[in-house]
């Protein structure tokens, strides 16, 4: 299968359509249903949103590096951020960490998520956790705009 | 064993490669971007770490 990204062969990006105003024409091609799917699916399994849309490489890319991330943050006994009430800030982290998608969820049903304080690498392990989900949330709107037809 | 500098690199690199396929289509620029975001951090980090030796109490 051919991957339209990272080929060797394209060395200036095709313009995008611009309409009176400023804003980005959406592509002829564009399924309101199709952007939709691919956002969720890259949201549920980093990566699938991309590998949906034909862009191969770049989603196995993506996969490997965001699930290694929160993984590894697992066992450097970094936690997985749940809501916790008295603690605002704990709100704002698990939007974060639950951007990673299903990892998130089986960590949690798994009992992965509580971490261990007392461990030398637990902050380190927190910041992976939390990057891993904070990196599939810019990836997933990468997937929509591929969707869309404008990327 | 615990290398924090290890998880430092490993953490750059991750967020580099990340950011590097997202913004470059071509695979060299990708990499190319990627490794620079990785170098940045890494030397900031390590600049940062230097800087707050001379201002420790």
């Amino acid at each position: 299968m051919r991957d339209p990204d990272f080929s060797a062969h394209t060395s200036t990006p095709e313009p995008l359509p611009v309409v009176e105003g400023g804003e980005l024409e959406p592509s002829s091609e564009a399924d309101s249903l199709r952007v939709l799917v691919s956002s969720v699916l890259a949201w549920v399994m980093p990566g699938l949103g991309h590998i949906a849309n034909g862009r191969v490489m770049r989603g196995i890319v993506f996969a490997m590096i965001v699930l290694s991330l929160f993984l590894g943050g697992i066992l450097l006994d970094g936690k997985v951020y749940r809501p916790e009430p008295g603690q605002p800030l704990t709100y704002l982290a698990s939007v974060g960490a639950a951007g990673v998608g299903l990892p998130y969820v089986v960590a949690h049903q798994a009992g992965w998520n509580l971490g261990d304080i007392r461990s030398q690498s637990h902050e380190y392990g927190n910041t992976f956790t939390l990057v891993a989900g904070l990196l599939n949330l810019l990836i997933v709107l990468d997937a929509y705009d591929v969707a869309a037809g404008r990327r | 064993m615990h290398s924090h500098l290890l998880y430092m690199v490993a953490f750059a690199a991750a967020v580099g490669v990340v950011l590097g396929a997202m913004l470059r289509r071509e695979a060299r620029e990708a990499v190319r971007l990627a490794g620079w975001i990785t170098l940045g951090m890494v030397g900031t980090a390590l600049v940062l770490a230097w800087a707050m030796y001379f201002v420790s109490p």
